[in-house]
């Protein structure tokens, strides 16, 4: 085998694609269901452009929910009252994200640690109850319900009907596939190596000449980004769009998503972790009502005892994303 | 357009809503403070405090439910600062997400101990019914007897941290544990005490709080908001700040509420969006810890 | 030729007056070593020549453009580059990637996000030859934070190096240091001098008598003495200040 396809092979990204690629096949054996790995795709493509902020630059947003919600219910909005179809309202979502990502991220920008986790939450929490009240636009209580997909018309090929609930996790895993192959150019950039600099030594990223606050800044519109486009699919998902997905949990749940899978420390971390979370909440809530007791009580033993997440239990001490770079 | 009485009455509302968030705030910020960790679960300790005043108030009357629920509360706090510990020093973000998932189960316990339904609780008979204010405005007595008991507090807290030895050892602690450590004293068990205490503060707003917002599950997170704001509007590390910034947050929210009620809970982060353009620091901020 | 200058310049810290309407003049080519006792104000000085503190009163000069307020990033654009006496290194980092990191801000290419780092050839290259200049070439995959102390130190140093500064300030680079490191600290120091304005804050006064052309001493945020080495080793004021036993 010839040094670029063993490096492929070695490489995670081609194995993980193809796992999803087959995945609708395994997941019956696991009491699972098609859904289900949808919704994963889609949470991965979320913390996944989540990540950018939190493991590669290390900024903790804990409101992004919000960011995903607003790619909600544009698409929701777009497709109900403005104009037909799924792709346009798809993009417009998209750039929604990072459009309310830019707004907020000027006030965040300057800011890091604690102070920036409350700013985040309390913008948020702003965005969720805009959202309860202004019903007129958001239908409040009720949300917005019946989004349509739109069939896929492939020039010569017959038109694909993504009602199909296998043909949208399809559809769902082509835009993942793009997302994830973009993030990691994101991530391995000239960009994202700068902020991987500010995450550990912001001071001295500055006194090398990098204006950090408008790095913080970018990293967070371009999160923003990934979150509305990954919240427009969630209301494909469910046809709907739905006040919940504003609602704070969701901030705290794509933390959870990132640090359980070891997102820290590794690029793949996050998709581990939205796989193992939805499958457990899943589980959970089949047993009792009352699974948000054990939910947090996750939650509370993955901080304690488990810290690095999953993946970086195979890391060891060091904390750089991914191997050190030697110019080889 | 209002009438005056009309108009006072919500003024006053909006500054006992204000002593009340001032009061929420102070118990979060002490915790902020004294270890860097932001309490999630400060808003489901709040409404714990009014939960165990609902269950103690008929066996035991409105003043010793107000003296046991904040100790109970406390040794919960205390209780949770066990797990916490894990995350000083670290990441903020450790600390943030263990109490989140604490908040969460906090809360679920509570549903599966009184259920999910509200109930209400009723003012003490002393603090029942209306007075005049001057003579001409009617107000709820149960709102005046709250605000003074919400300034008394404010002012034992106060008094506390300024003019005890152990509370001038918590505020330093806020700054410089290594100083502390020289002293000798035990660097854990003040962190222990300030996280009881924080509680405890939740925990009594809580109960006072209760006959107002009635009391169900979701209290929490309505407390826990306004708190977070009120951090950020009046600046971290600052007492006289969380004072102020809680009125203030009260106030405006309350006043709104006559003008445009739609809008009344949006109001303090639109407020918060304003000050941190004009002070980014907050009112009364200082160059803090938390921006490392 | 000056190549920076400061006018009064003054900072207070509630109320406790740091660096006190200080005029300095720094020469271009030459090494100037800023001595003074703890607490004299030198590191404040060098924070306020980087902008990472505003300073209460006065200008800050280079090249004939004023900096006084321009903020940290604009100043390293500027040519000015520094290096921390605690060390302030990307411990988590790879030697190569604290080098790179900084090569890279120099060339411009912090904004790109479509592209990879291995194709910017330059950068590399410039990484590869402040390596050699620090002399810690074989090193470059190790985390930094895992480096001896003595390689930490100098690496403090090749992060601004790789600024490519017309002016260099280095803050107390031999702290810490075994004595065998530094004789080849100071050696390092004096060959930079050769290329770029150096300015030193030092305690070793061996080093500062040897290396220096131009000697300020400090003192309780005031300029107390200015001088070649000599000049300034026989100042009275001086000795009493701290010398002592020279």
């Amino acid at each position: 085998m010839n040094t670029a396809a063993r490096r492929l092979v070695r490489h995670p990204m081609p194995w993980v694609f193809l796992l999803f690629a087959v995945l609708p096949y395994l997941l019956p054996f696991i009491g699972g269901y098609t859904y289900l790995g949808t919704e994963v795709l889609i949470w991965s493509i979320f913390v996944l452009g989540f990540n950018i902020l939190l493991g590669y630059t290390g900024l903790p947003s804990f409101g992004h929910g919000a960011f995903f919600g607003v790619g909600a219910f544009v698409m929701a909005i777009l497709q109900l009252r403005i104009m037909q179809g799924m792709w346009l309202p798809m993009a417009i979502s998209a750039l929604a994200g990072a459009l309310f990502g830019a707004l907020v991220g000027l006030f965040v920008a300057k800011k890091r640690g604690i102070y920036f986790a409350l700013l985040t939450i309390a913008f948020s929490q702003m965005f969720w109850f805009i959202t309860w009240q202004w019903d007129t636009v958001t239908g409040g209580e009720d949300g917005l319900a019946g989004v349509n997909r739109t069939a896929i018309q492939l020039p010569g090929l017959p038109s694909i009907d993504l009602n199909d609930v296998t043909s949208f996790y399809y559809f769902v895993l082509v835009i993942f596939i793009i997302c994830t192959l973009l993030i990691w150019t994101i991530v391995h950039s000239p960009f994202g190596r700068t902020l991987q600099a500010i995450r550990f030594n912001e001071t001295r990223a500055k006194c090398i000449g990098y204006n950090t606050p408008l790095y913080k800044w970018l990293a967070f519109t371009v999160s923003c980004a990934f979150a509305g486009l990954a919240g427009a699919l969630y209301t494909l998902l469910r046809n709907a769009a739905f006040a919940d997905v504003m609602h704070w949990t969701q901030s705290g749940n794509a933390v959870m998503m990132v640090l359980l899978g070891g997102g820290m420390s590794n690029f793949f971390g996050p998709i581990l972790g939205a796989a193992v979370f939805i499958v457990l909440r899943d589980l959970f809530s089949a047993f009792t009502e009352h699974w948000m007791l054990i939910y947090g009580l996750l939650f509370m033993f993955v901080i304690v005892f488990v810290p690095e997440g999953i993946l970086g239990l195979f890391r060891g001490e060091e904390e750089q994303m991914d191997a050190p770079v030697s110019g080889k | 357009m209002p009438g005056l009485s009309e108009l006072v009455a919500q003024i006053m509302n909006g500054l006992v809503l204000g002593l009340l968030y001032a009061l929420i705030a102070l118990g979060f910020m002490l915790i902020v403070g004294v270890m860097q960790v932001v309490n999630f679960s400060h808003g489901v300790l709040f409404a714990w405090g009014a939960y165990f005043a609902l269950t103690l108030r008929p066996i035991t009357g409105f003043w010793l439910a107000l003296l046991i629920s904040p100790l109970l509360v406390g040794i919960i706090g205390l209780l949770l600062e066990f797990p916490v510990r894990r995350t000083y020093g670290k990441d903020p973000l450790f600390g943030l997400l263990l109490t989140f998932g604490a908040a969460m189960a906090l809360e679920e316990i509570i549903r599966i101990i009184w259920g999910s339904i509200g109930y209400t609780i009723p003012a003490p008979a002393f603090a029942t019914g209306p007075i005049n204010l001057l003579g001409l405005i009617p107000y709820s007595k149960y709102r005046l007897f709250l605000a003074g008991l919400g300034v008394v507090l404010i002012f034992l807290t106060w008094l506390f941290l300024e003019k005890t030895p152990y509370g001038a050892i918590i505020r330093a602690g806020a700054f410089d544990s290594e100083m502390i450590m020289t002293l000798g004293i035990d660097l854990r068990k003040m962190r222990t005490f300030v996280f009881g205490i924080g509680a405890a503060l939740a925990g009594i707003a809580g109960v006072i709080a209760a006959p107002l917002w009635s009391v169900k599950p979701t209290i929490g997170a309505e407390a826990i908001m306004p708190a977070f704001v009120v951090v950020v509007i009046g600046g971290v590390g600052s007492f006289w700040g969380t004072v102020v910034g809680g009125i203030l947050v009260g106030f405006v929210t309350g006043v709104s509420v006559m003008f445009m009620p739609r809008a009344s809970q949006i109001v303090m982060y639109v407020l918060m969006a304003l000050v941190l353009l004009i002070r980014p620091r907050g009112i009364m901020g200082e160059r803090s810890i938390l921006e490392q | 030729m000056d190549i920076l200058q400061t006018h009064r310049l003054t900072k207070r810290f509630n109320g406790l007056v740091a660096v006190d309407s200080v005029d300095i003049a720094i020469q271009a080519n030459r090494l100037t070593s800023i001595i003074g006792p703890n607490g004299a104000g030198k590191t404040t000085f060098f924070n306020l020549l980087t902008g990472l503190l505003k300073p209460d009163n006065g200008t800050i000069v280079f090249e004939g453009n004023d900096i006084t307020h321009l903020p940290p990033h604009r100043i390293v654009k500027q040519g000015i580059a520094r290096s921390f006496q605690i060390l302030n290194i990307f411990g988590d980092l790879s030697l190569f990637e604290n080098i790179r990191i900084a090569a890279q801000s120099e060339r411009g290419h912090g904004l790109e996000m479509l592209s990879s780092i291995h194709g910017l050839q330059e950068v590399t290259q410039a990484t590869f030859s402040i390596i050699d200049a620090i002399g810690l070439r074989g090193k470059e995959q190790a985390l930094a934070k895992n480096l001896s102390y003595g390689d930490r130190r100098v690496l403090e140093i090749g992060i601004a190096l790789a600024s490519h500064p017309k002016l260099l300030l280095l803050d107390e680079p031999t702290s810490g240091l075994a004595s065998r490191d530094t004789g080849r600290m100071a050696e390092f120091i004096g060959l930079l001098s050769k290329t770029t304005t150096v300015v030193l804050i030092e305690h070793d006064m061996n080093i500062v008598l040897s290396i220096s052309d131009h000697v300020i001493v400090l003192h309780q945020g005031r300029v107390i003495a200015q001088g070649t080495p000599d000049e300034v080793r026989r100042n009275d004021e001086v000795q009493d200040a701290y010398l002592g036993g020279l």
